[in-house]
């Protein structure tokens, strides 16, 4: 604790400092104990100099208009409704406010009907709605149960018809294993299956010899009606001599009748050409 | 009908237990309710003060027989007029009764309390009326009651007589310039501000005087030298 802090509580003791500076000791002492301690004895040294006043009868009528002043205080803060009362005491008034609360029980006593008819409407309908919900809900889980029952009949339906495509699928493919057309090819290994259907097949190559940088293996679909062969693709050979590919005619071959297997040149060629020779043909 | 004088008058040639005797006897034989006023004046000021915040009105009015002439006194003082005396005295109760609540006993004494609350009313009212009061008249003025003991010694308690002369031998202890400014600030609810320009002291020095007379105040009230 400072001096100017004790000087300060010894000026706040005799209530001689302005408000700024009451708030600045405040602060202080809420921080600091020994400071407000010492604020409470320089208040109690300057409090007990009032005995050092020759004490004096103070006049007769202040007791009581105290004591009175108490009671007014007392009833204000306890008797609002008393208030209302006596205000209601006047006939004026009390008749006014008769017919106001005749006027507001009539128009509580009528809403309260309306309001019981809407209620016992509404309760009726929630019934009915009860009902009507309870229904929709057996309905639903009928309609569900059918739903999943229908469903497992979809499924296994689908399953009968993939199987009996895999099986109509077989059915309609052709397998054609293509024989070397020269002797250097024999030890050679083509096998092709044809869907007519879908005009798609695959094949299948092993011991290729093979061929010069600037040619290709290029395989051919011959046609049943026309015996013009139709380019089905390139045939990539890898180094062990296997190729393994899926392929499409480049036209429609209504009936294949033959598939061949030709050298041509590199990148193959749009049409059969007299230049490269067949290696493998069949069936 | 009351005891306090019969309770309160030690200076009296009867001795205490013969005292206590009569109270007892007076006692037994009061009506219910004079009793339960007497049980009420027989507890101590921070009882009452407390009563009074609880809202107990009978409590207040036991407060205002206890604290009223000394409030009075100083409200005669500060003020310097009957009538404004009169209604700070009244304003300054109601203001007790209202603030009663704040009251800490374990942080001060219900009279002191009570002093600061309504001398700082009654200084507040000073101020707002903005009267000053005249240096030379004052300055001759004898303010606090120094020298002569007091004749009104049957309307305070023991207590209070004891403390008053303490009081009032330490502050003839102190040196003039100390005691001038603590009766000034005091009794002319003063600034230090004030007190300065009206002593022709600095400001330091005014605030080094209430300073360290206030602090030699506290220590002979607390039993220290004297």
């Amino acid at each position: 604790m400072t001096e100017r802090q004790e000087e300060q509580a010894a000026l706040n003791a005799l209530y001689s400092l302005d408000a700024h500076e009451r708030q600045i000791l405040r602060a202080e002492m809420r921080t600091d104990p020994r400071l407000r301690e010492l604020g409470a004895e320089f208040e109690d040294a300057v409090a007990r100099l009032t005995l050092l006043l020759p004490v004096e009868a103070p006049p007769e009528e202040v007791r009581p208009l105290l004591l009175k002043a108490l009671k007014q205080r007392r009833r204000a803060k306890a008797t609002p409704v008393g208030k209302l009362f006596r205000l209601l005491s006047g006939p004026r008034i009390a008749w006014a406010a008769a017919a106001c609360l005749a006027v507001f029980a009539w128009s509580s006593h009528s809403a309260r009907q309306r309001l019981s008819k809407q209620v016992s409407a509404m309760s009726q309908s929630e019934a009915e709605a009860r009902v009507g919900a309870a229904e929709a809900k057996d309905k639903a889980f009928g309609l569900e149960k059918n739903l999943a029952d229908a469903t497992g009949r979809a499924d296994r339906l689908a399953g009968e018809i993939a199987s009996l495509k895999q099986v109509n699928a077989l059915e309609r493919m052709e397998v054609a294993s293509l024989r070397a057309t020269m002797r250097r090819f024999e030890e050679g290994f083509a096998v092709i299956v044809w869907d007519g259907e879908k005009q798609e097949g695959r094949l299948k190559l092993e011991k290729m010899p093979p061929v010069q940088a600037n040619k290709d293996y290029q395989l051919w679909v011959i046609d049943k009606k026309t015996s013009a062969p139709v380019s089905a693709g390139v045939i990539k050979v890898d180094a062990h001599g296997v190729a393994s590919m899926t392929f499409k005619p480049v036209e429609i071959v209504p009936a294949a009748a033959k598939f061949a297997i030709s050298i041509e040149t590199l990148g193959g060629v749009p049409k059969k050409s007299a230049d490269g020779p067949i290696v493998f043909a069949g069936p | 009908m009351s005891v306090v004088p019969l309770v309160l008058a030690p200076s009296a040639a009867l001795p205490r237990v013969k005292l206590d005797f009569l109270r007892l006897r007076f006692k037994e034989n009061m009506p219910d309710a004079t009793r339960s006023a007497t049980r009420m004046e027989d507890e101590t000021d921070e009882a009452i003060l407390q009563r009074v915040a609880r809202g107990d009105e009978a409590a207040f009015a036991t407060l205002y027989d206890r604290f009223a002439p000394s409030l009075f006194a100083i409200a005669r003082r500060i003020l310097g007029d009957e009538q404004e005396a009169r209604e700070a005295l009244q304003d300054g109760f109601l203001y007790i009764w209202d603030k009663a609540a704040d009251y800490d006993p374990a942080r001060s004494k219900a009279f002191s309390w009570s002093v600061m609350v309504f001398r700082n009313k009654a200084i507040d009212r000073l101020r707002a009326s903005r009267r000053r009061f005249r240096l030379n008249e004052t300055a001759a003025e004898n303010l606090l009651d120094l020298e002569s003991p007091r004749t009104e010694s049957a309307d305070l308690s023991l207590e209070r007589i004891e403390i008053a002369e303490t009081l009032r031998r330490a502050m003839r202890s102190l040196p003039d310039e100390q005691c001038k400014c603590i009766e000034w600030a005091f009794l002319r609810g003063l600034t230090h501000l004030q007190l300065s320009e009206l002593l022709g002291t600095p400001l330091g020095t005014v605030k080094t005087n209430i300073r360290r007379g206030l602090l030699r105040l506290r220590d002979l009230l607390q039993g220290g030298e004297s």
